[in-house]
């Protein structure tokens, strides 16, 4: 495939997820999945208040350490006190509704008729699995930055933001061949191996196509990102509480990335299924 | 209703839970929440204070004092109301540091009523942390010392030596208060009160030696070889320094508070120089020591150097200051060295060595306080010769030196020291109107400023031995008396101008 098809194929991917997104029933899961995010970002937030104080502080020290349960030190922290919560809520939140997401829009938008959705017994199983992978990839990445001497960890400035770029280029190529196992649970009804082997083998034969598709949800909540971090800190040294602001608009824009990206995903499980 | 109780018991355990949270969960670490963000708006809001701080005659600096004082308060009385609360000490600690920036704020006003008045809150016992109070208690010295209260002075070192006494660490960071007192009483008067705190001071340092600290020891040695030294013991001191001092000599890679040990012991050691109680001969060893490992090359050359030059050995002194001069860094050491150079010159009437000395001065070491210095200086040791007129001649020759930098250079860092030096060289001449006009823009360079006080203070002094008239320096006395009325000087101002004759 020439460079032009593959992109090509992943703009008419994307193309197609902001076309399925004009049905609400398909924001659904994803929206659920939002409010349960929010509650928890509410509860380390607000782990002072008396009726939730017994839960939310030891959570707020045990991921942000002790010092995090002070002000203002806890909404500086607050980025990596909820990088602690939030993958336990992706693996077992997050799972189902790509399931059933995905499942929406085949059903609603992108294929009603010509791919019946197939029954899948161990669907669940192996969307928790997917999750729990992908999960542990992303944290794996950031753990290989951990490796950095905390100087440059810490860095803000022009650096802070390679750095930060970097992290995001190795997350796009780690996380590339898990993008269309979801879909191919949905749409072959397939176990986890087999839909992880499904994946990784489109993505090793449209590797462009499947990158770029994967770089858009990362790229999108890149500013986010970089703002929880060293960079965030020294840039609302003054006004923490905007660490708070900046967490939850980087939630709401996931829903939108992660709405298209299913849908795109999609799109090129079902265009290889009619390819074969 | 059947259904209602299957729909409540399906909710009943999320009831359980939440009333479960709501129960284990009290209101303290909200506070302690609150307490924090509070303090720390305080502290943000401080940062945009108007600078210089009494700039609106000091409203807003006011104002935010007293900011301070009521979170302080507030959390000192939560802390009361809830004694067995977990967070009573975190937000006592909040509680000390509003009431420690209290403290900043008035230093900054230079109101010391209200700054002793904070500082009185924060030593109360059991209500604060140690910590905090020992820095209260040393601030409260500072302030007794300034204001010739002995008797305080005295019982807040005492209680901050009782304070810290457990502890060796914090012991080392306040080693100096028991010779402090003794320097309290030196103030006071008292021959037998001195005496007293004297021996006090070295049981003391001798009773530190006992603990298992050898950078402990090492520290008590110093100061009580200090505190021999001013009572010409000297060779006490020596014995008592000497046996560290050639042990660390020998050693093969000393440690820092080991070097720091050479250095401090020559530059006590060269008082023992002065009053003859060592031979030159005794520094050689240390001194190339020093050179070697420490950075804090200048400054026991220098003591050394002034030793020498003290005892009337102008050739060893000033071989010493060459040799700072060739190993030290001339922009830090120079203008010192050049300064001393040149008085050594004039004592032994070596005019020409002299002007070039001064010369040095004015042109490598421009602007700097010494090079300021030096004009006046050289009229100091024309006259101190016996050369009446060298001297008046020499004072002509630094005035017009003055006006010609204040023409070249009319605004800087030296700007102060300049001002002063030609107000003061005027005064010598006799042309008041000029040097009273100059103090007076001398305190304008601080307007606004804590410093203004003590400005306008100087001035008022000066005015009376210029003989100015009253109207002249009624204008400095209102100021002070408006300004800072918070201090021992503003209400002596407020007194002098309510009699009739100030």
């Amino acid at each position: 495939m020439t460079v032009e098809r593959a992109v090509g194929a992943a703009w008419w991917s994307w193309k197609a997820g902001f076309v399925a997104s004009h049905k609400l029933s398909t924001w659904a899961p994803l929206a659920a999945t939002t409010v349960v995010r929010f509650a928890a970002l509410l509860l380390v937030t607000f782990f002072h208040r008396p009726e939730i104080v017994g839960l939310g502080r030891p959570l707020v020290e045990f991921f942000g350490g002790a010092e995090a349960s002070h002000y203002p030190e806890h909404l500086f922290r607050l980025p990596i006190v909820f990088a602690g919560i939030d993958p336990w809520i992706l693996i077992f939140v997050g799972g189902p509704t790509a399931l059933a997401v995905t499942r929406s829009l085949i059903k609603t938008s992108i294929a009603p008729d010509r791919f019946p959705v197939a029954r899948n017994r161990h669907a669940l199983l192996a969307s928790l699995l997917i999750a729990a992978l992908a999960v542990g990839l992303a944290a794996g990445v950031g753990a290989a930055f951990q490796v950095l001497p905390d100087s440059l960890q810490d860095r803000g400035g022009k650096l802070g933001l390679a750095i930060a770029m970097a992290r995001s280029g190795l997350l796009v190529l780690v996380l590339s061949p898990l993008l269309c196992g979801f879909a191919a649970i949905v749409v072959h009804a397939e176990s986890f191996l087999a839909a992880i082997q499904r994946s990784v083998r489109i993505a090793s034969t449209q590797p462009i196509t499947v990158l770029l598709v994967t770089a858009w949800p990362v790229a999108l909540t890149l500013p986010f990102d970089v703002l929880s971090g060293p960079i965030g800190r020294s840039r609302f040294e003054s006004e923490p509480e905007a660490m708070l602001v900046v967490i939850a608009s980087g939630l709401l824009v996931q829903i939108v990335a992660a709405h298209v990206t299913l849908a795109a995903a999609t799109r090129i499980v079902l265009w290889t299924a009619s390819e074969e | 209703m059947k259904r209602h109780a299957e729909h409540a018991m399906k909710w009943l355990p999320c009831i359980v839970l939440a009333t479960g949270l709501a129960a284990c969960g009290s209101e303290d670490v909200s506070v302690l929440y609150g307490a924090e963000r509070v303090l720390w708006r305080a502290d943000r809001a401080q940062a945009n204070l108007p600078l210089p701080a009494l700039a609106d005659s000091g409203r807003a600096w006011r104002a935010q004092a007293t900011r301070y004082d009521r979170i302080a308060e507030t959390y000192e009385n939560w802390a009361a109301w809830n004694p067995d609360s977990p967070v009573r000490e975190d937000l006592l600690g909040v509680a000390s540091s509003a009431r420690w920036s209290a403290v900043r704020v008035h230093k900054t006003l230079a109101d010391t009523l209200s700054m002793r008045r904070e500082l009185d809150r924060l030593v109360a016992p059991e209500t604060h942390d140690p910590a905090i109070v020992v820095r209260a208690l040393r601030r409260r010295a500072d302030v007794s010392a300034a204001n010739g209260d002995f008797d305080a002075w005295v019982a807040d070192l005492r209680r901050i030596w009782s304070i810290v006494l457990p502890s060796n660490r914090w012991v080392r960071n306040v080693i100096g208060v028991p010779a402090e007192i003794v320097e309290a009483q030196l103030r006071r008067g008292d021959p037998d009160s001195v005496a007293a705190a004297r021996r006090d001071a070295l049981e003391v340092y001798d009773t530190l030696t006992t603990r298992e600290s050898v950078t402990l020891t090492r520290l008590a040695h110093l100061e009580s070889a200090s505190l021999l030294n001013d009572v010409g013991r000297f060779e006490d001191s020596v014995a008592l320094l000497k046996p560290e001092l050639d042990r660390i000599l020998r050693v093969r890679g000393p440690r820092g508070d080991e070097i720091r040990y050479v250095v401090r012991t020559v530059e006590l050691m060269a008082d023992a120089l002065s009053a003859g109680a060592v031979k030159p001969e005794f520094f050689e060893d240390p001194l190339k020591f020093i050179v070697l490992r420490s950075f804090e090359v200048g400054r026991p050359h220098a003591a050394l150097a002034d030793a020498f030059a003290e005892r009337g050995d102008d050739q060893r002194a000033l071989e010493m200051y060459r040799l700072i001069r060739r190993k030290h860094d001339d922009a830090t050491w120079g203008p010192y060295v050049t300064r001393a150079e040149a008085e050594l010159y004039a004592r032994a009437n070596r005019w020409k060595q002299n002007e070039v000395a001064i010369d040095l001065l004015r042109t490598r070491y421009a602007l700097t306080p010494e090079a300021l210095d030096a004009p006046l200086a050289l009229r100091r040791f024309r006259a101190d010769s016996g050369d009446p007129l060298g001297a008046a001649r020499a004072l002509e020759a630094a005035i017009d030196e003055y006006r010609s930098l204040r023409r070249r250079y009319p605004e800087g860092a030296h700007t102060d020291r300049l001002i002063l030096r030609l107000s003061e060289a005027l005064e010598l001449r006799g042309a008041t109107d000029e040097a009273y006009a100059l103090r007076l823009e001398w305190i304008d360079l601080v307007r606004g400023r804590a410093a203004e006080l003590e400005r306008l203070a100087e001035t008022v002094r000066v005015g009376r031995r210029m003989l100015r008239p009253d109207a002249e320096i009624r204008p400095l006395l209102e100021r002070i008396a408006a300004l800072f009325p918070g201090t021992r000087l503003g209400a002596r101002a407020a007194r002098e101008l309510q009699s009739p004759e100030p």
